[in-house]
């Protein structure tokens, strides 16, 4: 059946509504549209465009949806503190000063810290960091606790912590969730609040708690994560994500776990999430001898138009010179274009973030290992000069004066 | 001036172009659209979606211009396969 709108549909108009929406958007939901059948909202706006409405039209229907109420209703967000300067750098000759300048806010940048932050607030809980260690520090709160707490007040405590650090990304660990005994609803609602205080909601997927079912492919883990998925993209409340947890601790190389990753990029690439992968030993993928992939750089041109970065662990126990040399091992091929590029977001290289590098310790010794060593050790990481620099942080950071990275 | 076209434009059809257009653009030019005045590829599809054309066709417009030319062209080539790491 043909369509008559009362207006000349052009290219020139098509790209003065897309504009249009996504301002009306960013300002009224605090999101841009993700254009898909669960989150029509894009499509919706351009069809009222196109039927001739108005800015001010469009702007009013999305004012009165529920999204909007409840995002005009959303928890403040803590101002940030002054922070002291790091601690003293350790010795030895290596990179001292970022090689980039940090964006503003932005999705694409990671600042994070899942390891530790202290709310000395919240109380100390079965599980946490300090917890069975008579006297000492019993203030870390790793972001997978959070869903430990039944106190909204408390939840908030915690992720305004995060805020008044300058962090833009909190860690939201389905898997820890569920373990915790949480639903979806309540989950996409604690999401929201992320990005209320915090500014971006990172999900991670399996791995965690009892996502943990050994050597599975994408056939089990599909109907699985399926649920949260359509739920976490029709509220919007889903800004990155992570494929899973130190994924080749239980998963098998080659095809499996590229179902599993193919899968994740299959759901979450056409609405525009950016998704990493996470592993251990400096790892960041998994290739099976003689398979295809079969090495690290027909790995990352495998990922293309999948991955846009990984979440990049090390051993706790690395001096920064050695760390910084094997960062470089992985930023000079992402940068001088060995290793291809992601095919994501004006096709940029891929990306390493410095994600885990003294969680270990933080967590076994929360009162030796602060804080301020963690943002210490990943500011420097953060400092590694290549033909590429890093994609972020997420295990705290904050330069030696003590302001913001 | 009105514009009609041979479709019923809805937003299921509006989603399932957006959709269609951002895998041919990933697929052709390996990226997705911006949306921008400096760079329409996307609205050009979404008008030739609209005025009734198939994927196949917006994929062959698409396939055909300079950029995607290109893209195909400039794909860096595999490394050799003898280097042997664990990152």
């Amino acid at each position: 059946m043909p369509r008559t709108f009362p207006i000349d549909v052009t290219v020139e108009r098509l790209v003065e509504f897309s504009g249009t929406i996504d301002a009306i958007c960013r300002q009224e939901i605090g999101r841009l549209p993700t254009h898909t059948a669960g989150d029509p909202v894009g499509e919706i706006l351009l069809l009222m465009a196109m039927e001739g409405q108005t800015g001010g039209q469009l702007t009013a229907w999305l004012h009165d949806q529920p999204e909007a109420v409840a995002f005009r209703s959303r928890p403040p967000r803590p101002a940030p503190v002054a922070r002291p300067p790091l601690p003293a750098f350790p010795p030895g000759k290596y990179d001292r000063e970022l090689p980039f300048t940090p964006p503003p806010a932005d999705v694409l940048f990671y600042r994070g810290n899942f390891c530790g932050v202290r709310v000395p607030e919240v109380p100390n809980l079965p599980g946490m960091a300090g917890y069975t260690l008579p006297g000492g520090d019993k203030s870390l709160v790793m972001s997978l606790d959070v869903f430990k707490y039944d106190s909204v007040e408390q939840q908030n405590l915690i992720l305004g912590a995060h805020a008044q650090r300058s962090y833009t990304h909190y860690q939201c660990s389905i898997g820890h969730a569920i373990e915790q005994g949480w639903s979806i609803d309540r989950y996409v609602e604690f999401s929201a609040r992320v990005q209320a205080i915090v500014g971006f909601a990172d999900h991670w997927f399996i791995g965690g708690g009892p996502w943990n079912t050994r050597d599975a492919d994408a056939s089990f883990w599909a109907p699985v994560l399926d649920p949260w998925i359509d739920a976490l993209l029709a509220s919007g409340v889903i800004d990155t994500a992570c494929v899973g947890w130190q994924l080749d601790q239980f998963n098998k190389p080659g095809d499996p776990i590229l179902s599993i990753i193919d899968y994740v990029a299959g759901r979450l690439g056409p609405s525009n999430i950016p998704i990493g992968t996470h592993w251990v030993n400096e790892a960041g993928g998994w290739w099976q001898t003689g398979g295809d992939p079969g090495d690290r750089f027909s790995w990352w041109s495998r990922m293309r138009n999948r991955v846009l970065w990984f979440h990049h662990q090390g051993s706790t126990t690395l001096d920064i010179p050695t760390y910084q040399a094997k960062l470089v091992d992985t930023l000079q091929p992402f940068g001088d274009g060995r290793m291809g590029t992601s095919g994501l977001f004006g096709d940029r290289p891929f990306g390493l973030v410095v994600y885990e590098c003294s969680a270990q310790d933080q967590f076994d010794d929360p009162t030796g290992h602060t804080e301020d060593l963690g943002d210490l050790r990943s500011y420097l990481l953060c400092c590694t000069r290549a033909a590429s620099t890093v994609s972020g942080f997420g295990n705290g950071a904050r330069r030696p004066d003590g302001s913001p990275l | 001036m009105p514009r009609t076209f041979p479709i019923d434009v809805t937003v299921e059809r509006l989603v399932e172009f957006r959709g269609t257009i951002d895998a041919i653009c990933r697929q052709e030019i390996g990226r997705l659209p911006t949306h921008t005045a400096g760079d329409p590829v996307g609205e050009i599809m979404l008008l030739m979606a609209m005025e009734g054309q198939t994927g196949q066709q917006l994929a062959a417009w698409l396939h055909d211009q300079p950029e995607a030319v290109a893209f195909r062209s400039s794909r860096p080539p595999l490394p050799p396969q003898t280097f042997t790491s664990t990152t």
